[in-house]
């Protein structure tokens, strides 16, 4: 029994100086604090400290870029915006041009001789010449003659009983195709006097019809010039 | 013997009470202080400001390389090869088209109203017509006329030549007679062209007797086509060149 007790004494002096000292230990150490987190803390603050540097150079850098590129994205639009307008040009050279197929709205004007009349259309050349004139003058875009495309150079001549067009032999019917506003062409050629009742009272029938889409061949040849060369200062003051 | 033995067993149960009993304080006493726990949250704090900093640099730096591309597309963009290009096809077309001054040799020819007082000759049949012009130009294009212009307007394929009252309407403007016009090209096969008997202008002058002169010149020159023009209608269906 004694012998119990003294085991239980010897537990609870050991229990109580174990405590003791460690309570003793954990105070001393609170006291000095801890050198490994400090440590930790400043490396922590240095690291930070250069992010915060390399943030801000970025960011400068950023800065100096987005303005740059906002000074290329005005110059890029403004020479996009040059670049259509010049497109659009070259459309509108090329079709006048004469050397590509173009397609669009006009009409299809069939001239043929009335059938109790004997007409030479070699001696009706001029007429044809009119017609294209009074087209013209309705604004069409493109005209052809028999598929023949009316060019810069196209010239029409009368030879024997029939017309030469860019050289190609043609006789009547002559289907003549011109692109533009289909009422103006009306206008321009079917008035009290115009071309058609002319070329009516010479005895040939003119039909025209209406199209929501002609297509009309390019000019297959080729046009060298030899004699005019162009003159690029403004000569002609205006 | 046994009390020694019994001694040792009690210093040993001793120890080994009096270590687990500081193990057991120290393990669970372990970041509790008041001041750890500060240091933790602290470094805790830092770690996290680190790790956004971190994310917010590679951020910028993605934004940078962004940036640093387009300003590559920028400087690299064939817009203006593109350009160059196109100006000189609608160049070459102008030049073609009757859109640009040109000079060279030809013929110069003028034509007005007759004189003659052959009183067999209507009215109408002393006025040079719409008609008579239309003629002519088309007689100078056959002799292989490179350029034409009639009192200054340019006659290209889209010209018209209409009859106005009293004056000829060319390119929208009116014109009145007399009507010079210029013709560049061979300049003998022009003059012959408008001269020779047989030849329109030759019926104009010796039928008609509308006064006709035609002059050769080494050197002529035609004004380019300046009236407005709309394309609103046609569209090219095939759009490679050549």
């Amino acid at each position: 029994m004694n012998k119990m007790w003294q085991k239980g004494m010897l537990f609870a002096i050991s229990l109580i100086l174990g405590i003791i000292l460690m309570t003793q230990m954990r105070t001393a150490n609170n006291v000095l604090g801890d050198v490994n987190t400090d440590e930790k803390t400043v490396q922590l603050n240095d690291e930070l400290a250069r992010l915060t540097l390399e943030k801000n150079k970025l960011r400068d850098e950023l800065e100096l870029l987005k303005e740059e590129n906002r000074e290329n994205e005005k110059l890029y639009k403004d020479t996009e915006e040059e670049l259509l307008s010049i497109m659009e040009e070259l459309e509108d050279q090329k079709i006048i041009s004469g050397y590509f197929d173009v397609k669009g709205p006009g009409s299809i004007i069939t001239i043929d001789a009335d059938p109790g009349s004997h007409v030479s259309i070699a001696s009706s050349h001029q007429y044809i010449l009119a017609l294209i004139s009074y087209l013209n003058n309705a604004g069409v875009e493109a005209i052809s003659i028999n598929g023949q495309r009316y060019t810069n150079y196209t010239e029409i001549v009368p030879v024997l009983e029939h017309i030469n067009v860019n050289g190609v032999a043609m006789v009547l019917p002559l289907e003549i195709k011109a692109i533009g506003n289909p009422r103006t062409i009306e206008a321009s050629l079917n008035f009290v006097g115009g071309i058609v009742m002319q070329l009516n009272q010479i005895g040939y029938t003119v039909e025209t019809e209406e199209s929501k889409e002609i297509f009309i061949n390019r000019y297959d040849g080729e046009r060298e010039l030899k004699y005019a060369v162009p003159i690029y200062e403004d000569i002609f003051k205006e | 013997m046994i009390i020694i033995k019994n001694k040792i067993v009690n210093i040993i149960i001793f120890i080994l009470v009096f270590l687990s009993t500081t193990a057991i304080i120290s393990g669970a006493d372990a970041g509790i202080d008041e001041n750890t726990i500060y240091s933790m949250k602290n470094l805790h704090k830092y770690d996290r400001s680190i790790r956004e900093m971190t994310l917010l640099v590679s951020n910028m730096q993605n934004a940078v390389d962004e940036e640093k591309k387009n300003f590559d597309n920028y400087e690299n963009n064939e817009f203006l090869n593109t350009i160059i290009e196109i100006n000189s096809q609608i160049e070459q077309l102008k030049f073609h088209n009757g859109f640009t001054h040109v000079r060279g040799p030809g013929i110069m020819l003028s034509v007005s109203d007759s004189i003659s007082e052959d009183p067999e000759l209507g009215l109408m049949e002393r006025i040079v017509h719409d008609v008579d012009i239309v003629v002519l130009l088309n007689d100078l294009k056959a002799a292989g006329a490179e350029a034409i212009e009639i009192n200054g307007q340019r006659i290209i394929n889209i010209s018209e030549v209409v009859c106005a009252g009293p004056l000829i309407r060319v390119n929208g403007y009116g014109i009145p007679a007399p009507f010079v016009i210029i013709a560049i090209g061979d300049s003998d096969e022009l003059y012959d062209a408008v001269s020779q008997e047989g030849t329109y202008a030759y019926e104009l002058k010796n039928t008609y007797g509308m006064e006709v002169n035609i002059r050769k010149s080494y050197n002529l020159s035609i004004r380019k086509y300046r009236s407005k023009y709309q394309i609103e209608y046609a569209q090219t269906i095939n759009e490679e060149v050549e």
